[in-house]
């Protein structure tokens, strides 16, 4: 049984150069991939660089320009307290990039993790872990959100877990229902039949088939997760002032008067976000096809 | 076909409903903003909210719209004697509860023992416990007698709304809160009567045609529900209600809309940032006083405010409050550089952070925490602001023990007026937890004399003499740092005339004389 | 679990035996969920009397003491959960901690307003959602699929709170094709065309969310599909596209929809928090929320209940939809 495995380990090896070369071919034809890899690294350039090459600190008040709209001293305004908000949007990138997806990487994991054990096994463990899912569906957010306040208080390691922790339910019966799909189609059979063990029936046969939904769960979970962070402040959690971050300053719009009259406070946070999720998203797609064996076919 | 057979009668009331004297409605947001408390329909048990009780029950006595003095409501005159120690109430002659029946001193007495019984849960029950004897003299006469003297009983009184014995005497006490007469048919002396309380929604009144103060001229009353103050202003920009309550950010766009008229008052709460008397690093008054000087306050309240707040030396702002050759603080960061360096304040705590707890959760706040962070930080003071919810900043500094750590220092109010006693509840010994809510543990002897004077005099100038040691007092030994009284808005349509609204703290409490109010096409 | 053990519904064992089981234990795990609920509310700071009391007005211990004992907060834990557990199972969800409302009441009030909400605006985002991820799917990398992504992001880019603010400004307050918030005109007759009114500018703008995330899901699922060997030989037989998709593609697709759909069908029984407080639309949500504030320990776990309810239907009936959609698919 161990010798089967090991010589088609090995074949997988030889062949795994090849099969990179194919796939970044196929990756570099997909233009919006391209696309969204180049501007999703600019984003990420700017964020780390960007506060290094600004001449205001990104929470360096100044009550006596406070609102002031767009103007060559401050490219996007400033904001309620006088601050630069171009460079509170990119100090923001870095937190809520971070945040995002370090919430994100931990529902991933989680979710496709429960999610394959229940899909693959089966039986009383897909029992078993549904219900957990259930529960984790069930109980309201914000009452565990209160618990949770009261012990940690605000802090980025915090947040980034908790909103991590809140997230993988949805994923795990993604995943999970795409298992339940290819677990009786012939060459998983066949996989399983020649002894395949669980974990390689998972990573051999399920990842390739799950790309789609995680590409899907990650784009749409990172913007999530970034606007949930803002949404913590309010009940002591969240990142703690004055740190800027992409929330925060998308939630500066609810007063009516920052929406109404200085959209420059909240509108470029809300367009860098949307850019990284789309950007994201595209070079998911890219990642998806380039990584599809049958799309050459 | 089910919808079909339903429409001609619904289409029918469309029409009737506008066939109605359109426009003799005022649909108003009289529970948004801070003085305001929606879905509570008990007032004994309620905290604010007395601007919509004021429009269907009614008050012994009122303060009048500018909060400088009393007038009678349902009581025509009173007298008070033996130092405060007693007071007779004459009542109103001719005045009808909404069900017909004539209104009697024994209702009054009904409740005031209501009102001082904690069964019933009243928020005045405390307040109330000295109350000695209530004697009713004929039909409209009542003497309530003290075993101490009482000098705040009137300000009580103007949150006491009467309530009929014929309609509430068969409900035991204690459940009482629990009955459902108070947002089902409740009865009361005021113009407008209860129709109905759609839940969630809004509460609908109509006109009491036997009000003693005359028919009112309006045919009724909404009281609209709004979860958010900015949705309650932009129903009030689309036409859809013609007042309500508006948060600062918002006046400037209906400032010179001819179509609206601003209302603004002070809001009666002072804004400060308490120290905890329990921290260590708090004890010498010099940090107490670097506070002071390193917090910009004028240019916050000039940029972040917009000017719309009063500087606050001491709690009052009042002129009449106001003590003698009070510092004011100027900003002066090299000043509290120097105080923070004679007081050792590397050793006392440096740079480690110190949590500022607040309720607030508003966008002002959190920018005005951030300026007073950056202030702060300037000389060498390390602060982070944790905002939380009510419940939890109560379960903090309420705590049965409470940990200094997590609250040494707050960003709260604490009401100052009308009747300057009320900061007594923050400030005097006397009120530490669970007695009062003195939960900053200020121990200041000559404050707690001052205020316990002050509890037993009745001349109203030699109250106003201790009231103005008060501020002093505070001003110099700084138990915490004051900031500001903010002032407060409120928006109505012009279509609406003779309206009265001002801004106070639980809203009402004032005579608004909504039989006035009407409204112009 | 090897492959021959997969068969858990043998020929004889009907779905409904399936049901019956599933059933059983959601009144287990409702139970469980509850007596969570509880101990979390517990742990979570501050209890009614805190969020109700005012700072600036003296309580006394024996008004405290009378409050605790009106609120059933005195006792054991285990003796109130008890107390609750039995109450619940007699039909009584007591009482709640601010008005002395009966809770069943308070939610059956809500019922209907987060009902006709959370179905129009979920109805809505199903067709528009589905449709177009099919249009995105077909016409990919084109110039419309691209558009289609750009829309979908911004939509999950804007909070609710913010489309809903700008919503109710654009079409509100500046149009006035809408009313400004709320159920119904306040003293008018309640009527269908009424309501209608007041709902289409809450529905639509929930639906955005809804409307992008299942457009996403529907086009990622349908191109896995699209690749897989006997949809290619339907195409390499002459069908036509759409025909391919409809008749090969669709159904399959259509798994991570319908799990899709069944998460947001159970959570959306507790209602949109931000839109129903920005429209002061009278649902679920916005009970929540206050019942939060206040810790209103009765109303929160009444809610709690109905969501759970919710939660495992919609995940049941999702589960037994997936062996509709794909006979293959078969529970241990």
């Amino acid at each position: 049984m161990a010798l089967p495995y090991q010589s088609r380990s090995r074949s997988g090896r030889e062949t795994s150069h090849s099969v990179g070369k194919r796939a970044l071919r196929r990756f570099l034809r997909h233009r919006a991939a391209v696309g969204g890899a180049l501007m999703f690294s600019a984003i990420v350039l700017a964020v780390l660089l960007g506060p290094l090459l600004l001449r205001s600190g990104p929470n360096q008040i100044h009550l006596l320009a406070i609102n002031r709209p767009p103007s060559p001293l401050h490219w996007l305004g400033t904001d309620g307290v006088g601050r630069d908000i171009l460079a509170r949007l990119l100090a923001g990138g870095r937190v809520s990039l971070m945040v995002g997806a370090g919430a994100t990487g931990i529902a991933l994991l989680v979710g496709s993790c429960i999610g394959s054990l229940a899909g693959v096994l089966g039986g009383w463990v897909d029992a078993a872990l549904m219900r957990l899912v259930d529960l984790a569906m069930t109980l309201p957010p914000i009452v565990l959100l209160l618990v949770v306040a009261s012990i940690t208080g605000p802090g980025i390691l915090t947040t980034t877990l908790v909103i991590g922790l809140l997230s993988w339910p949805l994923l795990a019966r993604l995943v999970r229902a795409r298992f339940l799909e290819i677990r009786e189609q012939d060459y998983v059979t066949a996989a399983r039949g020649l002894g395949a063990g669980t974990t390689r029936i998972i990573l051999r046969h399920g990842l390739p088939n799950l790309i789609d939904v995680l590409v899907v769960f990650a784009s749409l979970q990172l913007a999530n997760a970034i606007l949930l962070e803002a949404g913590l402040s309010f009940i002591g959690l969240g990142i703690p002032l004055p740190t800027a971050s992409w929330g925060n300053m998308i939630n500066a719009a609810r007063s009516v008067v920052v929406l109404q009259q200085y959209p420059w406070q909240w509108l470029p946070a809300g367009i860098a976000l949307a850019l990284t999720v789309l950007c994201v998203n595209f070079v998911g797609d890219g990642l998806r096809d380039a990584l599809d064996p049958r799309s050459d076919l | 076909m089910t919808l079909a057979m339903m429409t001609p009668p619904a289409l029918l009331g469309t029409a009737a409903a506008s066939a109605l004297p359109a426009g003799q409605v005022l649909i108003g947001g009289f529970d948004v903003g801070p003085g305001g408390l929606p879905g509570k329909f008990d007032p004994l048990t309620a905290t604010a909210g007395f601007t919509w009780y004021n429009t269907y029950f009614e008050t012994l006595v009122l303060y009048n719209p500018g909060f400088t003095h009393f007038v009678g409501a349902l009581a025509k005159n009173w007298t008070t004697a033996q130092g405060g120690r007693s007071y007779t109430f004459h009542l109103r002659p001719g005045v009808l509860w909404q069900d017909g029946e004539p209104l009697t001193a024994q209702d009054v007495k009904f409740t005031l023992e209501l009102a001082s019984n904690p069964a019933t849960g009243s928020i005045f029950s405390g307040r109330l416990s000295d109350l000695q004897s209530i004697s009713v003299v004929g039909k409209d006469t009542v003497t309530v007698r003290f075993s101490r003297p009482d000098v705040n009983f009137l300000d009580l009184l103007t949150k006491l709304m009467i309530l009929p014995q014929h309609l509430l005497a068969s409900i035991p006490p204690s459940q009482l809160a629990q009955s459902n007469w108070w947002y089902t048919h409740p009865i009361g002396t005021g113009p407008f009567q209860f129709v109905k309380y759609v839940p969630g929604q809004y509460v609908q009144l109509k006109a009491f045609p036997e009000y003693w103060g005359g028919k009112p001229k309006l045919s009724g009353l909404v009281n609209r529900y709004f979860k958010t103050v900015a949705s309650a202003a932009e129903a009030l920009k689309a036409g859809s209600i013609q007042f309500t309550y508006v948060n600062p950010d918002n006046v400037s766009t209906f400032a010179h809309d001819p179509k609206f008229r601003v209302i603004a008052g002070p809001s009666y709460v002072v804004n400060y940032l308490g120290f905890n008397a329990r921290a260590p690093m708090f004890k010498s008054r010099l940090v107490r006083e670097a506070f002071m000087y390193a917090i910009d306050r004028k240019q916050i309240v000039d940029s972040l405010y917009g000017g719309a707040a009063t500087l606050a030396d001491c709690p009052y702002v009042a002129p009449a409050l106001l003590g003698s050759s009070l510092n004011s603080y100027p900003y002066d960061p090299t000043k509290a550089k120097e105080l923070l360096a004679q007081a050792g304040w590397s050793q006392l705590n440096g740079s480690k952070p110190i949590p500022v707890l607040t309720y607030y959760d508003d966008q002002l706040t959190a920018n005005v925490l951030s300026a007073m962070q950056a202030m702060l930080a300037q000389v060498g003071i390390d602060i982070a602001p944790r905002q939380v919810d009510v419940a939890t900043y109560n379960s903090i500094i309420l705590a049965s023990h409470p940990d200094w750590r997590k609250f040494p220092i707050v960003f709260a109010g604490l009401q100052d007026g009308p009747d300057p006693s009320s900061v007594a509840v923050g400030l005097s010994a006397n009120n530490f937890p669970p007695r009062g809510a003195n939960f900053l543990h200020v121990n200041i002897p000559e404050l707690t004399k001052l205020f316990t004077e002050a509890g037993s005099t009745t001349a109203l100038s030699a109250q106003t003499h201790l009231y103005r040691q008060v501020c002093a007092e505070v001003n110099r030994q700084l138990p915490w740092a004051p900031m500001w009284v903010a002032t407060r808005y409120g928006v109505v349509s012009t279509s609406v005339k003779n309206f009265v609204w001002t801004p106070s703290p639980g809203g009402g409490a004032y005579a608004a004389m909504p039989q006035d109010w009407s409204l112009s096409r | 679990m090897g492959g021959g053990g997969a068969k858990a519904l043998p020929p004889g064992v009907h779905v409904t035996v399936y049901i019956g089981k599933r059933v059983l234990i959601s009144a287990g795990m409702l139970i469980l969920i509850s007596m969570l609920i509880f101990l979390l509310l517990r742990l979570a700071p501050g209890n009614p009397i805190d969020a109700y009391i005012n700072p600036s007005i003296a309580i006394s211990q024996k008004q405290l003491a009378t409050l605790r004992s009106q609120l059933g907060l005195d006792g054991p834990l285990t003796t109130q959960y008890l107390a609750w557990l039995g109450n619940v199972l007699r039909g009584n969800f007591g009482y709640s901690a601010v008005d002395f409302r009966p809770v069943s009441l308070l939610i059956a009030e809500r019922a209907g307003p987060t009902l006709l909400l959370m179905g129009s605006g979920i109805l809505l985002a199903v067709l528009v959602g589905t449709a177009s991820g099919v249009i995105a799917a077909v016409w990919r990398n084109t110039v419309l699929d691209y558009s289609l992504a750009v829309l979908a992001f911004l939509g999950i880019a804007t909070p609710a709170f913010l489309a809903a603010l700008i919503g109710m400004y654009v079409f509100a307050v500046r149009l006035h094709w809408f009313p400004a918030g709320g159920y119904r005109t306040p003293g008018q007759p309640l009527t269908a065309g009424n309501v209608a009114e007041h709902l289409i500018l809450p529905a639509v703008i929930l639906s955005l969310y809804y409307t992008a995330t299942i457009m996403r899901y529907t086009r990622a699922a349908l191109l896995e599909v699209l690749n897989l060997d006997y949809v290619r030989t339907a195409r390499a037989k002459g069908l036509p596209e759409w025909l391919v998709i409809l008749r090969h593609g669709l159904r399959n697709a259509l798994v991570p929809v319908v799990t899709l759909i069944g998460a947001s069908v159970g959570s959306a029984v507790g209602g949109a928090i931000f839109i129903e407080s920005v429209f002061g639309w009278p649902g679920m949500g916005l009970l929540f929320i206050d019942a939060v504030d206040a810790r209103n320990y009765p109303v929160i776990m009444g809610i709690s209940l109905v969501i759970g309810v919710g939660v495992l239907c919609a995940n049941l009936l999702t589960d037994v939809t997936y062996v509709l959609l794909d006979p293959r698919i078969q529970y241990g």
